[in-house]
């Protein structure tokens, strides 16, 4: 059974602290559900705990299994059981979705053994069919030309294919209609087992009336301010966040006007 | 002298440096020093023509005859430095697909001049595949000739250690109707550099013609540079264009994507570069050629 734990984790991008000390532990079999306003660093903490270059931990650690992982590279993270479902998922051209997560899959088998071929093609697609997705999907390029729907229900895909230890779910369910959310709901509480510790960071009650969380954390300027069972959904979703905002005393406009960078292109100083 | 085993093995090539045989698919002349070909309307068989650097004309055309359709394949080896003319002509209503491969030995130096030109209803689809060592200059004309002719040509040039290229492709409309699309793939490594002057002229008069320019290149290392030019020179209102450049190094979200996934580095980068390299692989004949190719790409974006 796997244990991620956060400990007095601060967390900056930019020079611009985001994340200010943020305690969590999420073991096998549990359902954690993150909500909060836009912008109160759920994402972040979300990016942080895969290793996503752009973040700094200033301090505090993230742990995997009582182990240190702050330094850990991005794909030992991935092979050692964590898994990411983004929020925009990129697209890669050129590379199809099946030879992706064939690769993927192939990553993280020991170094003796071989992916069978057969038994994965025939669980690729059941799983495709457990999500709906469309024939032609494994020979479809990345992510490419996919709607936001399928986008998402390809990250499910991928986990149900990786088989996670532990899973962070980024506001999986925006841009799914009605029909889709159900079916990546369905899916995903399908993969619930004592083998498996989730994180699932939304906005809305209605994903978690098919994931049904057994904790619900509500962050508010980069901290957990919150933490209760699932009645604290249906009060977020009726009233919002102003209660807890005046119940702990948090001021929205605390905070002096922030410079921000548009950033520049990405092109070698020497092309230019 | 030997040609390598991949041009040897790839669909019954017909070698330039060599004298034609009476079976060869096409007629041929030498004309003060220019070797003229001229094809069949259709040929059942893909017709592989090879360019080495030891054939003895300057200037090479290959015409395609009123209503051709065919598919051809080009390969052009160089062992040695090599300065080459070449005319490629396709007259009125035929439709060709030339799929060409620039290979080198070792590192030499070459210079290529060609004009394309394509007359009334004809279609080109051109797709090279730059994969030399050492210097090299392309200098290249394309001309829509007639009404409704169109081109679409793709080029993907890899270059490592201190390769050069530098690549001309004038596009010019000079009929109504004509439509040109030119994407070009580029990646650098090492301290190579790449560079393309991409420019459409669409001249008065050529209404409802259409002239699109995409580039897009990746810089794999610090020293490596990519350089492109793209320009539109337009009289003419009645018209769409469209150009565009995109140059940098391999995107983080993309690396990072495909490392949460579990993927290593090496892997990651890989298949990101999969996405530039793949089209041109898979236009190619499955065989001991693309095998090379595909060995010669690793070995570039490896830095090797």
């Amino acid at each position: 059974m796997a244990i991620l734990e956060m400990k007095n984790l601060v967390v900056s991008v930019e020079g611009n602290t985001i994340l200010h000390g943020i305690n969590l532990t999420v073991k096998g079999g549990e359902t954690h559900a993150i909500m909060g306003p836009n912008g109160t660093g759920k994402s972040t903490l979300a990016q942080i705990v895969m290793g996503h270059p752009k973040y700094k931990i200033e301090s505090g650690e993230i742990l995997l299994d009582g182990e240190v992982m702050n330094e850990m590279p991005v794909d030992e993270r991935s092979r050692r059981g964590v898994f990411l479902g983004m929020q925009n998922p990129v697209e890669v051209p050129g590379v199809t979705n099946f030879d992706f997560v064939k690769t993927a899959v192939t990553a993280r088998l020991p170094k003796d053994k071989h992916l069978r071929i057969g038994k994965f093609i025939l669980e690729f697609e059941d799983s495709a069919k457990e999500l709906k997705m469309g024939s032609g999907l494994s020979h479809r390029f990345l992510n490419q030309g996919f709607s936001g729907g399928e986008k998402k229900r390809n990250e499910i895909l991928q986990m149900k294919l990786l088989k996670p230890s532990i899973a962070l779910l980024d506001e999986i369910d925006s841009g799914l209609d009605v029909d889709a959310l159900r079916i990546v709901g369905e899916n995903v509480t399908a993969l619930k087992s004592p083998n498996l510790g989730m994180i699932l960071i939304t906005h809305y009650q209605r994903l978690l009336d098919y994931i049904v969380p057994d904790y619900v954390h509500i962050m508010i300027k980069g901290q957990i301010v919150k933490t209760g069972g699932k009645e604290l959904i249906a009060k977020i979703d009726s009233d919002g966040y102003d209660w807890l905002k005046a119940e702990l005393g948090i001021d929205d406009f605390d905070e002096g006007p922030k410079q921000y960078s548009l950033g520049t292109c990405a092109t070698n100083p020497t092309t230019r | 002298m030997n040609n390598p085993t991949y041009l040897e093995q790839s669909l019954h090539p017909v070698f330039l440096d060599r004298p034609l045989e009476s079976n060869h698919h096409f007629s041929s002349k030498d004309k003060n020093g220019a070797l003229i070909i001229t094809f069949p309307k259709n040929s059942k068989e893909k017709i592989s023509l090879v360019i080495t650097s030891d054939v003895q004309f300057n200037q090479l055309e290959l015409v395609f005859p009123k209503d051709s359709y065919l598919s051809i394949n080009l390969l052009y080896h160089f062992r040695k430095n090599a300065s080459r003319d070449i005319k490629i002509l396709l007259h009125q209503g035929s439709n060709i697909k030339i799929t060409e491969t620039y290979l080198t030995s070792r590192n030499v130096k070459t210079n290529l001049n060609r004009i394309l030109e394509i007359d009334q209803n004809a279609h080109l689809l051109l797709s090279s595949g730059l994969f030399m060592d050492g210097e090299h200059t392309f200098k290249d004309e394309l001309l829509l000739k007639g009404e409704n002719a169109s081109i679409d040509f793709d080029t993907l040039t890899i270059s490592h250690h201190q390769d050069r290229f530098s690549t001309i492709q004038d596009i010019r409309h000079q009929a109504k109707n004509t439509v040109s699309n030119v994407h070009n793939l580029m990646v650098s490594n090492n301290h190579s550099t790449i560079e393309f002057y991409v420019n459409g002229y669409i001249a008065k008069g050529m209404s409802g013609s259409n002239c699109k320019q995409q580039n897009r290149g990746v810089i794999l290392s610090e020293t490596g540079i990519i350089r492109v030019d793209p320009k539109l020179f337009i009289d003419e209102y009645d018209v769409e264009a469209g150009h565009g450049a995109a140059i940098g190094q391999i995107n983080e979200d993309e690396m990072f994507y495909l490392l949460s996934r579990g993927l290593s580095e090496s892997e990651a980068k890989r298949l990101i570069l999969q996405g530039y390299t793949e089209p041109f692989v898979l236009s190619l004949d499955e065989g001991a050629l693309k095998k090379t190719i595909n060995q010669r790409i690793a070995r570039k974006v490896k830095g090797e």
